[in-house]
């Protein structure tokens, strides 16, 4: 792993970022760099959004830019759930099932898009478009059915309502 | 209608303009504090007012700040190595308060934060926010940065000589974050795994130096007893619990939502006349209350008071103020079931008994839901949960077995009627 060997040369890992993304990887690292371990979270979340999820290759630049160990990255990674280590959806519809909104429908509204889409919860579509994902609570029980695609959040949701989101999405 | 107290501005101001919360009186109470009181006043007037924390475990506020300003002059630390933490990782399931109070009124809970540093001499504050609260994260950055602009954050506050700054950190995705030493972990780049207490975080916290940590609805109080006076608050709720709570009411009702109302007042209050009664009058069977880790309760509890004290007999509890309501006719095992996978799958896996005891009870309770369990099951569900609350290392795996251990023991039928075949 060149990251860690100090060599001034180092070279790109082979993979489907490209060389732009990768500097603005590098920028993300720079900003927090001082900050090391104190910033992995927020790191994370920045690089995220520029990679839409956390391989090995980049989760050992992160660690090396903020001088930690990749198992510490890795760790951490794998620890939370906002954090992917495999590629997903351009999209993501995250289905709460916690207990009200389980009571007011969303198994229904789950079995509904598991037959539209033919995935099941936690797939990606096979055209790489949707990933679907069941979450706990998102904090608007008063409004149950509550799903999110992406940042934007769907209140009192039936499954035709999700359906044409699925759609329109 | 009664007057709304810590809702007042929801609504009504606009949550992205510092003017608006101004022109509601907003910040009059930090200007007070900053030129007329010292720490020791503010710590006594939360003292008095009775406050207590509305995340779920009802500590006393002021006792808290106390601890952490004590701690500080103790151990001769540094005013600068104190913290103030707010705990925004609002995930409990049926809870939907603190949501409202960071999208609605992020300067209340600033404000809030603001006074507690100047109380507890802590010069940074960090407000942990779920992830999946995007709104909530961008509106309390927005509000920091236009109190900064004000001269109400950072250096030298309104010329008192004290010194505040907020960050906001933006949860990943763990319940157990709510947890206030997993909580400390996840802000310090770590997996949020619970540490043992004590030491307990006025002593040792955020980066293991004293830190205060609040639930959002827990400082928007501040500033509104700074305000009107801990006698008015006191006065308001019961003897054991004073002032107002924040109820989330969902499920089976006419009109779900978020209503306050002062302590002592009856579920049956909340659920028929706040929340509008049963949707279609149907019968009510099963009331969640306190959050997905407090206790059920049943139709015969709703004249029981709100309160920390005629709760905690009966199995249940305030906790974070969800009610969740259920109506004749749902599958109450299966109920139970959901919950519990819930649990299983927030459960952080550092201890036995919350690792392995979650998955046995989602393992013995589908088996039901499914009847093909054994009516050993239910007594081998209770054994499992009460290991789980005497064993478990943090709130989680101590607090996650109380809706099976008070759904088997009021909706005992329910069960019963699964292993009958």
């Amino acid at each position: 792993m060149p990251e860690e060997c100090g060599c001034k040369e180092e070279k790109l890992p082979a993979d489907e970022f490209s060389p732009e993304d990768w500097k603005k990887i590098d920028e993300v690292i720079e900003a927090h760099r001082e900050k090391g371990l104190d910033d992995l979270l927020p790191v994370l979340h920045e690089v995220q959004k520029i990679c839409g999820y956390l391989p090995a290759s980049v989760q050992r630049r992160i660690a090396a830019g903020l001088d930690i160990s990749p198992s510490t990255v890795y760790g951490v990674v794998t620890f939370y759930t906002l954090y992917y280590t495999k590629p997903q959806g351009k999209k993501c519809l995250r289905v709460c099932d916690s207990v009200t909104c389980y009571d007011r429908g969303s198994k229904e509204l789950v079995a509904e898009l598991e037959n539209k889409l033919g995935i099941k919860p936690g797939e990606t579509t096979k055209d790489g478009q949707l990933t679907l994902e069941t979450v706990s609570c998102l904090g608007a029980c008063d409004k149950a059915v509550v799903a999110m695609l992406d940042d934007e959040t769907y209140y009192n949701l039936t499954a035709e309502q999700v359906s044409e989101l699925v759609e329109e999405g | 209608m009664e007057e709304r107290i810590l809702l007042a501005n929801c609504g009504v101001i606009d949550p992205e303009d510092i003017e608006s919360y101004r022109k509601a009186g907003g910040y009059k109470a930090l200007k007070e504090v900053l030129s007329a009181k010292t720490p020791e006043d503010v710590i006594a007037e939360i003292e008095k007012s009775g406050l207590r924390g509305r995340g779920g475990a009802a500590f006393p506020t002021g006792l808290k700040w106390k601890f952490t300003r004590q701690a500080g002059s103790a151990r001769q630390a540094k005013e600068d190595e104190k913290y103030v933490v707010c705990n925004a990782d609002e995930g409990e399931p049926g809870t939907f308060k603190d949501r409202m109070l960071l999208e609605d009124d992020p300067h209340l809970v600033l404000e809030g934060m603001i006074i507690a540093g100047f109380a507890t001499g802590a010069q940074n504050g960090y407000f942990f926010i779920r992830g999946e609260y995007v709104l909530s994260i961008s509106r309390m950055e927005k509000a920091i940065e236009q109190a900064k602009q004000k001269g109400l954050l950072g250096e030298n506050i309104l010329g008192s000589g004290f010194s505040f700054n907020a960050h906001v950190r933006a949860g990943a995705g763990a319940y157990i974050c709510g947890e206030e030493t997993a909580l400390f972990a996840a802000i310090e780049g770590k997996r949020g795994i619970p540490r043992l207490k004590p030491p307990f975080p006025p002593t040792a916290g955020l980066w293991q130096k004293p830190t205060t940590i609040n639930n959002v609805e827990t400082l928007a109080n501040v500033p509104i007893i700074i305000n009107r006076g801990a006698d008015w608050y006191a006065g308001l709720g019961t003897e054991s619990s004073k002032g107002v709570k924040i109820f989330g009411i969902s499920g089976a009702v006419r009109s779900p939502g978020l209503y306050e109302a002062p302590f002592g007042v009856t579920l049956r209050h909340l659920i028929y006349e706040k929340a509008g009664g049963m949707k279609g009058d149907k019968p009510l069977k099963a009331i969640l209350c306190g959050g997905a880790a407090s206790g059920f309760l049943s139709s015969e509890h709703l004249d029981t008071p709100v309160d920390y004290q005629s709760l905690p007999p009966l199995g249940s509890g305030v906790g974070s103020g969800a009610i969740a309501v259920f109506a004749e006719g749902v599958d109450i095992v299966d109920i139970v079931r959901q919950n519990a996978g819930f649990f299983l799958h927030e459960s952080c896996g550092a201890c036995i008994p919350c690792r392995v005891g979650s998955k046995q009870i989602y393992d013995i309770l589908s088996r039901l839901v499914k009847g093909q369990g054994a009516e050993s099951d239910i007594d081998l569900l209770v054994d499992l949960a009460e290991t789980m609350k005497i064993s478990s290392r943090c709130g989680l795996g101590i607090a996650s077995p109380t809706p099976v251990l008070t759904a088997v023991k009021y909706f005992k039928d329910d069960f019963l009627e699964k292993v009958r075949h």
